[in-house]
């Protein structure tokens, strides 16, 4: 059980009439970079203020170091939280800022001096000891920020999509630093992101959030290959959906009606038949029947080309279904295949790359297999 | 936005001098050598000299002081509480309330005087100081009460959820970070009531005790008895004074605007 | 339930209620100190101004606690009727010269560039912040026999003699205006400033001239400022008292001089407090009616 840092139990928030969070359970484990991921409006903030103690569950219990605190106070718990737009204290300088929770504390002053300096060498701030917020950039006050929250050592560090105001290099560099920091000091964190590369590139496990809903939790590997839910699909990376339903459903393999074409899934999950669900096929692991030599063994559909778009290394190109679903396929730019708009083409794509998912809100589920 | 024409100019040029001649023609008077006002006879002093030894102006202006001091003490004390209460707590009727203390600022000078001395009359209050900082502070403490409030609700939360976040309970998070964040607007809105309490007139004239003259209730008392060159130096000094604090308030505002 | 959830249950509510009573505490003692001293030094000054209203007065001037409409009914005096009328007709020319002599500095203040619109009021503000007695005294200096005006226009020999420009109702009026006119610019700035630009290029756009842009455009947009500045105008230039005895001489009386009378001098404060009462009434209503107007106009 000390294995497991944080656990939330059927957590629900409401405000007035409308669910934030709708009866999560999550365990994260000491030690690990855990990132909620997701748009905004799904829930992933409210989750992690519950945890701070700024908001108290509606119902549902939270574990933090085993002991049951959704009643306790922020001020009492032992997890401190790095700020989206940093909340520095702007009458007090750099120094202070760091060291206000250790006064709190009332810890001796040999004590806080050491913890304080060593802090600011560590997030190298050593010239601006005594210069107020006001006069750092955003990088700088960001890690001021993040050196509040750790000098109190706590169990948990909570991030609140911490880099959202910096620009796109500084973002790139604070995550990476993030990341060391996190393995060189070993503590919890929990992060919260809806940028799905950021997620992607830091975390341990990703926990997709959708309309107050986990809808997976897996890490970086899993999320990206494996996707569970249409959500989860097409929100990391990008992704096409055809719209089907299982017509057969056996060890190996999965068979789904496409408007009247039968393709397959391979060590998919398995869905009962008649269950409504998705295909999900990466736009790089769609190839044009006519260039393929043996296309046995894999799914095909006829599609209407509409056009490509040259991004340098790759060629985008647009299609569209009968029924009109919109099809990318990129394709790495060899050989120029070369279509004319309007022309039907076949396109296909391997069983074992591709996946079936299902909305999370539309399906009873009688699955067996992974998560 | 463009440039004023030609014509607009005139305008501006004759409505700035509309308003500030009689102000700089009485300052320039209070330097006269002359009393009587026709011509320029010299520069001088003496006016000003001659003010310092008035014993009733000086009593004047020392009740002034303690006055106004006091009013503005005791209003930045209680609308800054007040203005915390608005800030931390939610409950029904806080629009309401918050109209409510506002009402004072807007009703006519001389009615809030003139219920005041009912008041005192009816509940057998001597006339005083006392009387007087009561009805100051009922028409300043709600102008120290909007600033501060307005100071706060521009406050980012997530700094009172860090501090709280850091180990701060109710009270620590006032003391420690709402408070010094407050001083300036405490400052500017203090200043601002000490000029309102200064200045005023209609109220303090029917509240004042018989030994209690204000420096404004001076003014007015010798202004119905005509011209004097030295009430021309008094009112230059006291436009120097109020004209310095408004500025001072002003640099603090651009001040707390720009960070 | 078994007993351990009713205990349950109990324990919560008393939680619950001591809670609640930790909440209110708080915000009394915060908010109690205002609210307190709005109530006892305002509220009930002016219930108790209400009541005397409705009292008498005996010959030695003092308040006789029985009802009575006699306040009322001095109203209805002739002298003071004429008092009261001739007020609110001086404070509404009083007022409708401001806003004629404000308007256009408010006007080219909100169109300047942002440089030029903070000198603009920065340099309004310095009058501002002059109290109204001392402005009244400046006027008193340049109007007087000896004063400014006097002397220039002797100088130039256009007069032979001095006129007599100070203690008039003229030099009462002007001094109204005088005071009133920083009052005015700032509520008009204001909501001259939140003019859309572009509203006025479609104006013109659409074929209007300068004069029809600012009667059919621009000056049904700003009615709401000038509704505010009215309400710092009219209704305080009603009580202005110390205006008229310094500039009047003591010939002229407004409404405010006989109220102050009343509780000074002439010792009729049943008078005085109906006087108050009606006056507040119409203050009220013209506040009222103010909102009322503006919020359509913003529509």
């Amino acid at each position: 059980m000390e294995e497991n840092m944080i656990q939330l139990s059927n957590v629900t928030k409401t405000f007035n009439n409308m669910t934030a969070v709708n009866s999560i359970n999550l365990t994260v484990k000491k030690g690990e970079f855990l990132t909620f991921l997701g748009p905004s409006g799904c829930g992933k903030t409210t989750t992690l203020r519950m945890i701070a103690g700024f908001e108290e569950p509606t119902s549902g219990t939270i574990e933090i170091a085993g002991k049951s605190c959704e009643k306790l106070p922020a001020n009492k718990r032992d997890v401190n939280t790095v700020f989206q737009n940093y909340a520095l204290f702007p009458h007090l300088s750099i120094w202070d800022n760091i060291a206000f929770g250790l006064k709190l504390k009332k810890l001796p002053k040999a004590e806080i001096k050491e913890k304080v300096e060593r802090m600011i060498t560590m997030i190298k701030l050593e010239e601006h000891l005594n210069k107020k917020p006001y006069q750092l950039s955003g990088g700088q006050k960001q890690r001021v920020a993040i050196a509040r929250s750790l000098v109190n050592e706590p169990k948990v560090l909570l991030l609140d999509e911490p880099l959202g105001a910096l620009d796109l290099k500084l973002r790139k560099e604070m995550q990476l630093e993030l990341k060391h920091l996190q393995s060189e000091l070993g503590i919890t964190f929990v992060y919260v992101t809806h940028d799905q590369e950021e997620a992607l590139t830091i975390s341990d496990r990703i926990v997709i959030m959708y309309n107050g809903n986990i809808e997976q939790i897996g890490n970086a590997e899993d999320i990206y290959e494996r996707p569970r839910t249409k959500f989860a699909a097409d929100f990391i990376g990008e992704t096409n959906l055809l719209c089907g339903k299982v017509v057969e459903s056996n060890l190996d393999s999965c068979k789904i009606d496409v408007n009247g074409t039968i393709v397959a899934s391979e060590g998919s999950r398995k869905y009962i038949k008649g269950s409504p669900v998705y295909m999900s096929i990466r736009p790089e692991n769609i190839h044009f029947a006519d260039s393929l030599e043996d296309a046995s063994d894999y799914n095909s559909l006829d599609v209407i080309y509409d056009e490509v778009i040259y991004i340098g290394n790759m060629r985008r190109h647009l299609l569209h279904t009968p029924n009109g679903d919109c099809i990318k396929v990129t394709r790495v730019s060899r050989k120029a295949e070369h279509f004319d708009r309007g022309q039907h083409v076949k396109i296909c794509w391997s069983k074992g790359r591709c996946i079936l998912v299902h909305n999370e809100s539309e399906v009873n589920l009688n699955e067996r297999g992974r998560n | 936005m463009k440039k004023i024409s030609p014509l607009g100019m005139m305008y501006v040029l004759f409505f700035l001098t509309l308003l500030y001649m009689p102000i700089i023609i009485m300052v320039a008077y209070s330097f006269n050598n002359s009393e009587l006002d026709i011509g320029w006879s010299g520069f001088t002093l003496d006016w000003y000299a001659k003010l310092l030894e008035q014993s009733d102006i000086k009593r004047a202006a020392l009740n002034s002081l303690i006055v106004s001091g006091s009013s503005t003490g005791i209003s930045i004390l209680m609308g800054a509480f007040a203005a915390i209460g608005f800030h931390q707590f939610e409950f029904k009727g806080k629009n309401a309330l918050d109209s409510f203390f506002f009402v004072p600022t807007i009703v006519p000078a001389m009615l809030l005087g003139v219920s005041l001395l009912s008041l005192y009359e009816i509940m057998g209050i001597q006339l005083g100081k006392v009387t007087i900082i009561i009805a100051h502070v009922t028409f300043c403490a709600p102008v120290c009460f909007n600033t501060i409030r307005v100071a706060l609700n521009g406050f980012d939360k997530s700094i009172e959820e860090a501090a709280v976040d850091l180990g701060c309970n109710h009270l620590q998070t006032i003391t420690k970070v709402l408070l010094p964040n407050l001083v300036p607007a405490m400052l500017a809105s203090g200043l601002l009531a000490f000029t309102f309490s200064f200045q005023d007139v209609l109220t303090t004239f029917f509240v004042a005790g018989p030994k209690d003259e204000t420096i404004s209730m001076y003014i007015f008392g010798q202004m119905k008895s005509g011209m004097k060159p030295t009430l021309n130096a008094l009112s230059t000094l006291i436009i120097l004074f109020t004209v310095g604090i408004g500025s001072i308030v002003q640099v603090l505002e651009n001040r707390s605007a720009s960070q | 339930m078994n007993v351990e959830e009713i205990k349950g249950n109990q324990a919560e509510r008393r939680k619950e209620k001591k809670d609640q009573a930790g909440f209110w505490s708080s915000v009394l003692m915060t908010i109690g100190p205002m609210g307190l001293w709005t109530i006892l030094f305002f509220v009930f000054p002016f219930i108790y101004i209400i009541l005397v209203s409705f009292c008498t007065r005996d010959q030695f001037g003092n308040v006789v606690y029985e009802f009575s409409l006699a306040g009322y009914q001095m109203l209805t005096r002739q002298m003071y009727f004429t008092v009261i009328y001739q007020t609110i007709i001086r404070s509404a020319i009083v007022t409708f010269f401001v806003i004629l002599l404000a308007y256009p500095y408010a006007y080219l203040a909100s169109q300047a560039n942002k440089k030029i619109q903070s000198m603009m009021m920065i340099i309004i503000m310095v009058p501002f912040w002059t109290s109204s007695l001392l402005r009244v005294y400046a006027i008193m200096n340049i109007t007087s026999k000896n004063g400014m005006i006097n002397s220039l226009l002797m100088y130039a020999g256009i007069i032979k003699e001095p006129l007599q420009i100070l203690y008039t109702d003229a030099a009462v009026n002007f001094g109204m205006i005088y005071c009133a006119l920083p009052m005015m610019v700032m509520p008009l700035y204001t909501s001259l400033q939140k003019l859309d630009p572009s509203v006025l290029e479609a104006g013109r756009d659409l074929g209007a001239n300068s004069f029809e842009l600012f009667l059919k455009v621009i000056f049904p947009l700003s009615i709401p400022g000038i509704m505010g500045g009215v309400v710092l105008v009219f209704i305080p230039s009603m009580f202005n008292f110390f205006v008229v005895d310094a500039l009047g001489g003591g010939k002229l009386i407004i409404i405010g001089n006989v109220i102050s009378n009343q509780f000074s001098t002439t010792r009729n404060w049943p008078f005085g407090a109906a006087l108050s009462v009606v006056i507040m009434i119409l203050s009220t209503v013209i506040i009222y009616l103010n909102n009322r107007l503006s919020m359509k106009a913003e529509r």
